[in-house]
């Protein structure tokens, strides 16, 4: 636990110290306030926060690999050539708690994003008159939305060496588990099923305020997945 | 303290160590040899728990390397080769972090991190970004990393790379300190270095052991061989050839220059250290000796005879029953 966190620390202050820290949060709050101005500002506002959401999560699927693209490909080295990982795979920590700490620094990074756009959530509030529990259904689906791509991220940073390969390939394979989302009224079965490995059509139940639990843990299957498989990458490249 | 037995480790078809077998007693500083590209830094990496060995058993302070790694690594400080920093780090910040990951807790940390920068002379840098220090700084900083948590075992790739010579000798000071109650293992290509710091030397080459030895040893061995020694003498030249060649034990005597008058420099090839027997002959011929001398072989001899192949092949075997 201790070494987990001794990890998570040292990212959590490269966030908020390091270049790409202030990217994230920069885009976020400018853009996420680009979509609350526009959707407040049309005549047809409903003070629904469901448009809110659904815009601000494709938002996160661009931002959230900035994140994550440094946490293993950066030790790894490629680009810079530091190979830090031979320090971390000789000191007396898991492969589980080099992964779990990366990830967690990740995730206190986003929830201090989503924290931030709280000032949204507030100003709703006193505009109009929105249901609460919507709200914070919306943010809990936040919460888990972000932690799937974050881990998604984190599994991409551990399979190369290149920052910038990761981050693509975790945007690209967002984007596309969020298109085959729009499978699922689809009458092919096959497509259907497809669907269900979408984040997006697991997410729609926390905008209407609803907390099921065949949600949570469907998102709680699908990070420890990918966390798994990020940890077997970190353990096999003592192999490559 | 480090025992390896018949360790091999492949990459792919290429045997980059094989079948290496020594032991480290505790406190012991050993020092590793071999031209480029020998298995030294593969060797560490497999000590270390980086690398998986393909096969042979590797204990270090009693534990087996695969089993119980994690036991292993809290027990051993590691400098590897490329000195693997995070450059947006501050140099304090950088060793907090190792000491933290390698298990020292906050209240031995600041005690720890001033006695290991001072010993690498950081401590006026303490402050600033790894990324704007030196080559050399940044060697000190991967250094201290390895010492941070002070560990039995100290494992360095190549420590002195890259230093000044006043930190060379500190380095060196600092890693002669350390014996005693560490078990050091160094590679260097500096062989005096390892005269003036190694209680033994391992020599490899592509892979296997050449030579066990202490310093001293694996200097006076070679000795006892062949010699071709060197020879200043005065008269006439084929009365002095002939009274050279007439000693037994003389295979050749070749002239390398000079003339009657100066006299003549000559190489003896013997079979041993005939300086009494070859003087004795120069004498009683009724020449002038000027000078004779077994030229003192140096540990860079003994290295490239070791590891260039067809002298290496020579020496091979006993060598391999020391190991
Ligand atoms: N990751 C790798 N993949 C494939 N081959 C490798 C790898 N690392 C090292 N080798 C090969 O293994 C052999 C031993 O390399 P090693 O780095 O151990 O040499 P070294 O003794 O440390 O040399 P140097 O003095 O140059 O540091 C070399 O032939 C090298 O090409
Ligand atoms: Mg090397």
């Amino acid at each position: 636990m201790r070494n987990i966190w001794t990890i998570a620390q040292r990212e959590v202050k490269a966030y908020f110290t390091g270049p790409v820290g202030y990217v994230v949060m920069s885009c976020w709050i400018l853009f996420a306030g680009l979509i609350f101005y526009l959707i407040l500002g049309s005549p047809s506002a409903s003070a629904d926060m469901e448009p809110l959401f659904r815009n601000c999560t494709i938002l996160l699927i661009m931002v959230l690999p900035l994140l994550t693209m440094r946490l293993l490909a950066g030790e790894r080295g490629g680009d810079q050539g530091v190979g830090t990982i031979e320090l971390l795979l000789t000191s007396p920590i898991t492969e589980w708690q080099l992964v779990l700490g990366k990830y967690l620094a990740s995730m206190l990074y986003m929830c201090s994003l989503v924290l931030v756009s709280g000032i949204y959530a507030v100003a709703f509030r006193v505009l109009g008159k929105p249901d609460v529990g919507k709200i914070i259904g919306g943010y809990v689906g936040f919460l888990f939305f972000s932690g799937y791509v974050l881990a998604l991220g984190l599994f991409f940073s551990s399979l190369t060496n290149s920052q910038i390969v990761a981050a693509v390939t975790t945007i690209v394979s967002s984007l596309a588990l969020w298109l085959i989302s729009f499978f699922k009224d689809n009458p092919s079965k096959s497509l259907q099923f497809l669907a269900w490995f979408s984040m997006l059509g697991h997410h729609e139940d926390f905008w209407r305020g609803v907390i099921s639990l065949q949600e949570v843990v469907w998102y709680c299957s699908a990070i420890y997945f990918l966390l798994f498989a990020s940890k077997l990458m970190v353990a096999s490249s003592r192999w490559r | 303290m480090i025992e390896v037995q018949d360790l091999v480790k492949a990459y792919g078809s290429r045997t980059a160590v094989d079948h290496i077998s020594f032991e480290v007693k505790k406190g012991e500083i050993l020092g590793f040899l071999g031209p480029n590209g020998a298995g030294k830094t593969t060797t560490m990496r497999v000590l270390t728990c980086f690398l998986p060995a393909t096969s042979g058993k590797v204990k270090i302070a009693g534990y087996d390397i695969f089993e119980q790694s994690i036991e292993v690594r809290r027990r051993i400080g590691y400098l590897p080769e490329n000195v693997p920093l995070y450059l947006d780090m501050s140099v304090e910040s950088y060793l907090t972090y190792m000491a933290r990951l390698n298990g020292v807790t906050w209240s031995e940390l600041s005690e720890r991190l001033d006695k290991v920068m001072d010993s690498c002379g950081l401590l006026h840098r303490r402050r600033d970004l790894i990324g704007h220090l030196s080559r050399g700084y940044r060697q000190r900083c991967g250094l201290a990393q390895a010492l941070v948590h002070n560990p039995d075992v100290l494992i360095l790739d190549e420590p002195t790379a890259s230093l000044d010579p006043v930190q060379i000798r500190d380095v060196r000071e600092t890693i002669k300190n350390l014996a005693g109650e560490h078990t050091i293992i160094l590679s260097t290509h500096i062989l005096p270095e390892v005269e003036l710091v190694c209680d033994r030397v391992l020599m490899i080459n592509r892979g296997r052991i050449v030579a066990d030895d202490t310093p001293v040893g694996l200097r006076n061995r070679a000795a006892s061989g062949a010699l071709s020694l060197s020879l200043q003498a005065r008269g006439a030249k084929d009365a002095l050839l002939g009274a050279l060649r007439a000693v037994q034990g003389v295979s050749g005597v070749t002239v390398v220059d000079g003339s009657d008058t100066d006299g003549y420099n000559l190489q003896v090839s013997a079979s041993g250290d005939l300086r009494e027997e070859l003087a004795r002959a120069v004498v009683q011929g009724g020449f002038g000796l000027r000078g004779l001398e077994v030229p003192r072989r140096t540990l860079e001899d003994i290295f490239v005879e070791l590891t260039t192949d067809e002298a290496g092949l020579a020496v091979e075997t006993p060598a391999e029953e020391v190991a």
